[in-house]
């Protein structure tokens, strides 16, 4: 995690924050398999989990996009920097759906979001909104095949820059 | 039409609201609707701030009147689609009728 404030304005996304062929059994192992790699890597708190976890419950992101996705995400004072970690599972489990209580959809790809700083991560959030819409995009995050091209894929799209990252 | 305002409600007032009001700012702009646009998170939706015209929602159960919002009489239209981008165009259509008082 960088200090320096160009880093604050993108999400980190890097080969170690994606996990291809994830194992679960719920939304919330994935959630805690995600935040785990996120808290190892730094860029959240202890806490993280368990608040992501909590959120999920009451707050479900389960999208129906073209592409099911879910992303879960909570208060930015779990925090230290913003990354995605992004999971792509080997089964699909049910996510709660966004704006419902009683309905579920299958997910088979999971964007955990750490955000500090709300108001400096508007632009990319905005890519992140365009990018689960496009059915081709999400279709080929589920075609490739390691890590690295994911996470190149991921910058590209919702940081705009093919750079190798932090 | 004079300016309206629009609060959009999701569980942390962070990210999903963050990310369906970027999207709401392009599609209001497309239809000529002029509207200032205020995130919030779902807890500080009581009686906090100035009265919206509009309440556009990401968070389960929320009615107009119900769970004491604050606000009983602004209507609220799920947002949910603006994330997804399916049936997108009628919730905006939805969101154009209630803004011009429909």
């Amino acid at each position: 995690m960088s200090s320096e404030d160009s880093a604050l304005c993108q999400p980190a996304i890097t080969d170690d924050l994606v996990t291809i062929g994830l194992k679960a059994d719920s939304s919330e192992t994935v959630i805690r398999l995600l935040s785990a790699r996120l808290l190892r890597l730094g860029y959240v708190t202890p806490e993280f989990a368990d608040a992501a976890v909590e959120r999920e419950r009451e707050f479900p992101t389960g999208l129906p996009a073209q592409i099911p996705v879910a992303i879960p995400h909570c208060d930015p004072r779990y925090s230290r920097g913003s990354a995605i970690a992004f999971g792509r599972l080997e089964e699909p489990v049910q996510f709660g759906e966004m704006g419902t209580l009683d309905q579920t959809i299958d997910v088979d790809m999971v964007f955990l979001l750490a955000l500090c700083e709300p108001e400096s991560q508007v632009r990319w959030l905005k890519k992140l909104a365009d990018f689960l819409q496009e059915r081709q995009l999400l279709a080929d995050l589920q075609s490739l095949v390691s890590e690295h091209e994911v996470a190149s894929y991921l910058r590209r799209h919702i940081i705009g820059d093919g750079s190798v990252g932090k | 039409m004079a300016k309206k305002r629009i609060v959009i409600l999701c569980g942390s007032g962070v990210a999903s609201s963050a990310m369906a009001a970027s999207k709401l700012a392009d599609l209001c702009q497309a239809r000529g609707l002029v509207v200032e646009i205020e995130k919030r998170a779902y807890r500080d939706m009581k009686g906090a701030g100035m009265k919206p015209d509009l309440i556009v929602s990401l968070t389960p159960g929320l009615k107009a009147g119900g769970f004491g919002i604050g606000y009983p009489d602004v209507p609220v239209v799920m947002g949910v689609s603006l994330l997804t981008g399916m049936g997108c165009d009628k919730t905006m259509a939805e969101i154009e009728e209630k803004l011009k008082g429909g």
